[in-house]
Order: structure tokens, then sequence, then C-alpha cells
């Protein structure tokens, strides 16, 4: 499946621009498919199916990016869930929240795909 | 629509509110006691329930915020009625169709308090129906009204259970496709013996079918929505869910609570008790605990990779 997704890559004309770039990339691409539930050797084409629905939603613009800042999304998601369930977060969970939503805003994502009205209720 | 058995002795006065939630909203169970009118705010006790059986309490002294957000969360509520009536009427039931004509016993927009940890509440107790959403912006409150209201639209229903031998009586509470039970003691009002199932799958397709809403109002709303989505796993295996057993059997299970069908359908792609390991797989990608998630996300795309391969409805 990092394949599939490299070559959806491709043909949507984004490449990484050099090696660190490229590591970063397969990286965010390697725990994204982890949280979909899917592994690297899945090739059966629901699979393909359930990853170009997920990468369609994702503005051409920004796929480059979502993929390589994934682990930063992926920690996010994690502090809303927690708060979704606990009620409350210990303040060192909303300095994590706020560095990681900072260096969102750094890579252009912004708050494009993450649940942000969630976090602004957090960092409240 | 309730369905209240012959009674022992118990006071449904005496229970509090049930709550089933979303992060765009929240769902529960409420009681009666306190009879609301829309647009007045009136005292609500509410406890939230979150994943196994934690009730939580929340302040019922919140303020209700009168104009224009309450104003605006009643103009988003009669449009989503009417969105919903003319898109998914055709799914629901008489029973339903009567209560959801009658009308929300309850809609509301209150003041945004940081300490709570939703952003709607979705309340059905003894036959009453209860909307809340905070105030935070219209956006979020137009995404947040639409998913409750898609919650007091789908299939609501409960069975009151007298258990005189235990001086109580069990409650069982069916909200879209989320099931719940609890026993309450006469004696205290104290509640005990929770079971939900079904949450995950609730949630994702409450979400599902607010986005397309969304989608239809404007392509900028549905499409922030999808990717601002807190529920994103539960709804993109919903999404998945519908290409491969049809829109028909989904919207049959949630808005005319023809869950049977859903399960014959699922169980026929991909075996015996895979629609129930489905559900609970569901269930968990709401967890806290990122294995757990990741782990029912395997699950749940693995039971869905064998109904493609079977034949669903796009293989």
């Amino acid at each position: 499946m990092m394949e599939y997704i490299l070559d959806y890559l491709d043909e949507k004309g984004v490449y990484a621009a050099n090696q660190a770039e490229q590591e970063k990339l397969e990286k965010g691409i390697r725990l994204f498919l982890l949280e979909k539930g899917i592994k690297e050797d899945d090739n059966d084409p629901y699979f393909k199916k359930y990853i170009a629905s997920a990468l369609n939603l994702i503005g051409t613009a920004d796929l480059k990016m979502y993929l390589s800042e994934y682990p930063v999304i992926s920690a996010i998601m994690q502090i809303v869930l927690e708060w979704k369930a606990d009620g409350r977060i210990p303040s060192s969970r909303k300095e994590n929240l706020r560095s990681c939503m900072k260096e969102l805003y750094e890579s252009g994502l912004g708050d494009r795909y993450i649940p942000a009205t969630e976090v602004q209720m957090i960092l409240a | 629509m309730s369905e209240i058995s012959d009674s022992g002795d118990f006071n449904f006065s005496d229970v509090g509110d049930d709550v089933f939630t979303s992060s765009s909203g929240t769902e529960t169970g409420s009681s009666g006691g306190t009879e609301g009118i829309v647009g007045e705010g009136s005292e609500l006790g509410t406890e939230i329930f979150s994943g196994e059986s934690a009730f939580g309490e929340v302040s019922s002294e919140k303020e209700s915020v009168e104009i224009p957000a309450q104003q605006m969360v009643e103009n988003f509520h009669i449009q989503s009625m009417g969105q919903i009536m003319e898109m998914n009427g055709k799914y629901m039931s008489e029973d339903d169709m009567n209560r959801v004509s009658a009308g929300v016993n309850e809609i509301r927009a209150v003041e945004y308090d940081p300490d709570h940890n939703y952003t709607g509440v979705y309340s059905f107790y003894n036959g009453r129906s209860v909307i809340e959403i905070a105030s935070i912006d219209p956006e979020q409150m137009e995404r947040t009204t639409i998913h409750e209201t898609n919650h007091f639209m789908s299939h609501n229903h409960e069975v009151f259970v007298p258990q005189p031998d235990r001086n109580g009586y069990t409650v069982f509470s069916t909200v879209g496709t989320r099931e719940k039970s609890w026993f309450v003691s006469n004696e205290t009002g104290e509640r005990s013996e929770f079971t939900s199932k079904g949450e995950g799958m609730n949630e994702g397709l409450t979400t599902m079918f607010t986005n397309q809403q969304l989608m239809e109002i404007s392509e900028e709303k549905g499409i922030a929505a999808e990717r601002q989505n807190i529920y994103s796993h539960a709804t993109e295996i919903c999404k998945q869910l519908e290409d491969i057993v049809g829109e028909d059997t989904l919207k049959e299970a949630y808005y005319g609570g023809n869950l049977d069908k859903l399960e014959q359908q699922v169980n026929a792609l991909a075996g015996e008790h895979a629609y129930e390991t489905l559900r609970d797989s569901l269930d968990r990608t709401l967890s806290r605990d990122w294995s757990e998630r990741t782990i029912s996300m395997m699950e749940a795309q693995r039971i869905l990779n064998e109904m493609y391969k079977n034949g669903g409805m796009e293989s």
C-alpha cells in the first residue's frame, strides 16, 4: 500500500524534494496506514478504494504536507480523544496540543484537517 | 413514542438525564420532570454517557444564550428537519414519524463552557427529547445542530421493564443504531448495570449523514466538516459500508430501526457474527487508547474487505 500511495502522489504531481523529505513522507504514510488499520502489504482492491477515498478528501496542494505531518495530526487527534473521554486534560497535554498546533500552522495546513472546534475548546 | 410497560412503583420523574454524546455532538437519554418550551431556557440535569458506563455530572445551572444564538440554533434545526424529511423520510417508521412531527421537546443554545467536553447533546428519555447546542461559532452551531437533529430523527425507542423483586426497573433505549440499557432503583433513583453497544456505528452514520446534508447546502461546508471530523475513523468505515451494503440498508437501520437487515447482509458477506464484530470494532474506534483504536480499525477493515470480495454492491 505504500507503493500505491506513492504512485497516487506521483499521479497528482506530488514529489519529495530530497531524501529527507522522502523519509519524512514515508514515515507519515506508515502511520497513516497503521491508524487506518491497513498493512503495508495489503493490496486488495478494497484497501485501494479505501485509501483513494481517504486521500481524495485532502486537497492536492496539501497532500505532501498532510502525509509528512501526519504524526502531528495523529498526536492532536489523540489529545482530543483523551479530552473527549476524560472531560479534562492536564495542562501538560494542553501544552503538547499548543505545540502541535504551532507546527501545523507553520506547515501551512492550519486547522483544516483536525477537529478545529474541539481544539479551540481545549485551548480556550 | 416511548413504550412503558406496566409499572411497579417506579417514578420516572426521579430519573436524571442519560446522555448519548457526540463531539460534534452528544447523545443522551433524559428524564421527565422539566417541561421545556422551544426557545426558553429551562433547567436540564444531564449526565454524559461516554464509553463503558462512566456518567459524569454536567451542571444544571447553565445559562441559556438568547438571541441570536438561540434563534440560529432553532433555524438550523428547522431547516435540517425539512432536509432530513425530504432525503430520508421514506425510511422512517410511523411511530418515529409521529414523534418527529410533534417536534423536539426542547432545543436550546447554551453558552460555551470550557469545562464541558462536547459541543452538542441529544437526550431521549421517557419519550422526551432535548437538544442542547454549545454556542461557539455559527459554522460549528450549524454542524452540531444538524448532527443532533439527525439523532432526534433517527429511530428512537425505549422500553421500561419493571423488576419488582429488585425494587426497580430496567430501561432499554435505542437511538439510531445505538442500544443501551441500565437498571434504576426505585428507592434511590441510582442507576447501575449500564450496557451500551453500537455507539461507534451510530456516531459514524450520524456524522456521515450530517456531512451529506452539509454538502447539499454547500460543498465548502461539507468538505470542511469531513476534514475536521472527530469521528473520522468510524465515519470512513461507515462510508465504505454504505458502498458495500447500499444506502437503503443503512438508512433503514438508522432511521427505520431495521437493524436485522443490515446484520443479515453483513453476515451473509463476511460470515457468522461479522456484524457483531464490526459493530463492536466501531465502538472501539472512539477509544482514547491509541492501540485499541488501531486494532479495532484492523478488525473492521478485514470485515469490510471480506464483504467487498464477496460481492458487495460495488465490488
